[in-house]
């Protein structure tokens, strides 16, 4: 889809240039990557997340794909790497300097006026039929399921998913029916609700996000507002899920999601399928979280009373 | 009752990790919840809920790991505790970076470690694979290439440029190999032997090489080289240097090959390439073989080839009596759903059934079914691959993930009209490691309402242990066929004697 294709990587295979041979190759580097010197924060199989002050970038292995904050890499010794100093010019790691002079940058925004109108009923229902076919049994895809859930024998995972139908059922309420009150209730219910470093309900929030920007019938000002004030109400004391939710207000994306909004807009189920596996595959639930955030908001806006 | 609880800073794990690392403690005897969690807010309100808070979390912040049990006990909640912490430094705690550092990561870095490799396995995402994979053949290196979604040009590429050096390429989605000896990928644990394999079908090769070994002859090479290799495009490229390269190859004195049908002007080629080798063959072009000629089955094609590898003459295993139905079907019982985790398995069912039952409906069909409208229903007979792209990106694959398919085993269960479930279930490297424990319950419930039929494709020497897993299944209530063209041809029976 041409309308989208901005938002791609500039080019595939940049030439490299460096001081001395690099062990690893650059691919591309996120448009929202700030200058710094950061240290690890934490460390993944295909990712290494830095942190500077307030500020994140990752360290991503080719497969994990571009994103506003990816430093993405072909080859690199990720579990050797614990510091990265960025400027205009260059990376450098304990071990080399890279200079970024001819390096892709990934453009992580979108051009939500190039989409189309309203999606219909039935291509909302495509896609929450789409998600629960194919998402991991543990995420937040459950939600999108019709009449009673399968009780867990434990617990602890009978209140998680009773908190997260609580803060989805909230928050969509709230934006359905411009409910002040049922939304920062929503939002503090799904806050830092979940396992993993980001959890589920902070990856829905972000869904939620993506999908507002993506709604043209809301009013400029009107959408701005709500964004900011989901934003604001979203954050909490992770630096890692505070990043995510900062870049989905600004509706930043990465690369998993942008191809998803590219075949969500195209129209065919071919496209849609093949849109939702790739970012089901985002993460380990991260992706159907953040998906199932996504098409509730879109149900709740379009189907709702608050356009 | 007791509630104990840890609090681990600075380790970070993926959700799905917690989850199964949850799970498993929580299945422990004497523990009745467990959870592993960020030390969130919203989290510590969940564990208050859930009765798993004790005071110390209190202190405890949004990128703590919080670890909390309850028990019966203080014995069983400390044993546990212990054993959760032995099971998070196994996962891939990536702070802990020992591990990974022992690998290379690249192939230069690999061939630092191992100068004298002949062979790379090349498992990256398949826009990249095929970049690797010709570093690899410019090295010297046979390859075999795991990944998928590798463009068709690139394959093309790949393999003329290994037959112009003299090397292999297996792949691109080559699954199972077997090259001196040693498994790769998801391949069993099988004798070595006389026979060598070329397949170009991932379980089929699985199938022929473990009924081979439990025969009690050996593998000397099995070689796979994708499903694509057989097509026009490529034209059967490394299907015909894998011949040459058994043919050549001192330890194998009987090849046996496997594949779906090839395109006709690769078939000629292959047969061609099959005339110029001394050696007996044995092949097996699935659906594509002369009846009376040519086995038309998995396990017909790999009896055959141990009776040539024994120096005597093959045996057909056709028209054979499997059994009976352990009860007899209920009114409204008539139709077989087969739900595989190998495409070859069904793809074989298909041509099994199809030959004797009308009605057959496949979400992967070949001439003798048509194509399922939805594949999450079934309709008449089906015989799903649940192995094909719909069902598997985005999750594990059905050999290791069993959540899908013992959902749809409930779902055909209570379809009144389900007389037959059929399965194939795959041991092996790579495969869960207990499918039984997986399959046991859900087998239980469904064969009080229908019969549940299983073929199980492995060996005792595998990591799974064939035997174990045969005897806990039959425990469970299904009935268990050394291979799958017997399961196919019992099931094809028991809805015959239903009919009359």
């Amino acid at each position: 889809m041409d309308h989208w294709s901005h938002g791609s990587l500039k080019s595939s295979t940049p030439t490299l240039q460096h001081s001395s041979t690099p062990s690893f190759e650059l691919i591309s580097i996120g448009d929202r990557v700030r200058p710094g010197r950061y240290t690890v924060h934490s460390r993944f199989r295909r990712v290494t997340n830095f942190i500077h002050g307030s500020e994140l970038v990752f360290l991503a292995e080719e497969s994990v794909g571009g994103g506003p904050l990816t430093l993405l890499a072909r080859g690199a010794d990720l579990p050797a790497i614990d510091r990265l100093e960025i400027s205009d010019e260059r990376l450098a790691t304990s071990r080399e300097t890279i200079l970024l002079n001819g390096i892709a940058r990934y453009i992580s925004s979108v051009e939500w006026e190039k989409a189309p109108a309203q999606p219909s009923r039935a291509k909302i229902e495509e896609l929450k039929r789409r998600i629960l076919l194919e998402a991991h049994p543990g995420s937040m895809a459950f939600l999108l399921r019709h009449g009673p859930q399968k009780p867990s024998s434990s617990e602890f995972d009978r209140t998680l998913a009773q908190r997260l139908t609580d803060g989805a059922r909230l928050l969509q309420n709230a934006l359905a029916y411009n409910h002040p009150t049922c939304l920062a209730r929503g939002i503090q219910t799904l806050k830092g609700c979940g396992k993993g470093l980001t959890p589920s309900g902070d990856d829905y929030l972000a869904g939620c996000l993506t999908a507002l920007h993506s709604i043209p019938e809301i009013k400029r000002r009107k959408k701005e507002k709500l964004i900011r004030r989901i934003e604001h109400l979203s954050e909490g004391n992770n630096p890692l899920t505070n990043a995510f939710l900062r870049m989905a207000g600004e509706c930043r994306l990465f690369e998993p999601m942008k191809l998803f909004i590219e075949a969500f807009s195209s129209g065919g189920k071919t496209e849609l399928a093949a849109g939702v596996r790739r970012i089901l595959a985002h993460g380990e639930t991260s992706g159907a979280d953040w998906a199932t955030g996504f098409v509730m908001t879109l149900e709740s806006m379009t189907l709702g009373r608050n356009n | 009752m007791t509630v104990i609880g840890q609090i681990r800073k600075g380790a970070y794990f993926d959700s799905v990790t917690l989850m199964r690392v949850g799970k498993e403690i929580a299945g422990r005897p004497g523990i009745v919840d467990a959870a592993v969690v960020m030390g969130t807010r919203a989290n510590k309100a969940i564990l208050e809920g859930s009765g798993l808070m004790i005071p110390s979390f209190e202190n405890a912040g949004d990128t703590d790991l919080l670890v909390a049990l309850k028990a019966k006990d203080r014995k069983a909640a400390d044993a546990a505790l212990a054993a959760l912490s032995a099971q998070l430094s196994k996962a891939i705690s990536p702070t802990d970076a020992a591990a990974e550092k022992a690998s290379p990561h690249s192939l230069d870095g690999a061939l630092k470690i191992m100068p004298d490799a002949q062979m790379a396995l090349i498992s990256v995402a398949g826009r990249y694979a095929g970049l690797e994979a010709m570093k690899a053949l410019n090295k010297g290196l046979h390859v075999m290439l795991f990944s998928d979604n590798v463009p068709l040009e690139t394959e093309i590429e790949l393999k003329q440029l290994a037959r112009k050096k003299g090397l292999l390429v297996m792949g691109p989605d080559c699954g199972t190999a077997i090259v001196n000896g040693t498994p790769l990928a998801f391949a069993n644990v099988v004798r070595r032997g006389p026979i060598g394999i070329v397949a170009a079908a991932g379980t089929g090769l699985q199938e022929v090489s473990t009924i081979i070994s439990n025969e009690g002859s050996g593998i000397s090479q099995a070689i796979g080289v994708g499903g694509r290799d057989v097509k026009k495009e490529v034209g059967g490229l490394m299907f015909i240097e894998g011949i040459k390269a058994l043919a050549a190859d001192q330890d194998t004195r009987v090849i046996l090959l496997v594949s779906k049908p090839p395109h006709p002007d690769v078939l000629k080629k292959i047969r061609a390439a099959m005339t110029r080798v001394k050696k007996p063959i044995v092949s097996l072009f699935l659906g594509a073989g002369q009846a009376g000629k040519d086995p038309q089955t998995l396990e017909e094609a790999a009896l055959m080839a141990v009776e040539l590898a024994r120096g005597g003459k093959p045996k057909a295993v056709t028209d054979c009596d499997e059994g009976t139905a352990p009860q007899p079907l209920r009114k409204g019982q008539k139709y077989i759903r087969g739900l595989f985790s190998g495409g070859t398995f069904c793809y074989e069912a298909q041509i099994l059934l199809g030959n004797t039952l009308r009605d057959l409906y496949s979400n992967a069909p070949t001439a003798n079914a048509r194509p399922l409208k939805n594949s999450l229903k079934s309709q008449k007979h089906t015989l799903i691959d649940l192995g094909e792209d719909e069902f598997t990106v985005g999750r594990p694959h059905p050999m290791i993930d069993f959540t899908f398919r013992n959902r749809r085993i409930q779902q055909e269960a209570a379809d009144p009209e389900t007389a037959v479930i059929l399965l194939d279930v795959v041991l092996g490297y790579g495969a869960h490691p207990d499918p039984a424990g997986e399959l046991r319950e859900v087998i239980r419930k469904a064969s009080r309402q229908v019969c549940v039929i299983c073929s199980v494709t492995g060996t005792d020497a595998d990591p799974q242990n064939r035997t174990h897993v045969v005897e806990a299944l039959e425990a469970a209530g299904a009935l268990v066929l050394p291979t799958n063209a017997a399961a196919c041809r019992l099931a094809g029976q028991i809805v015959r004697q239903g009919r009359k």
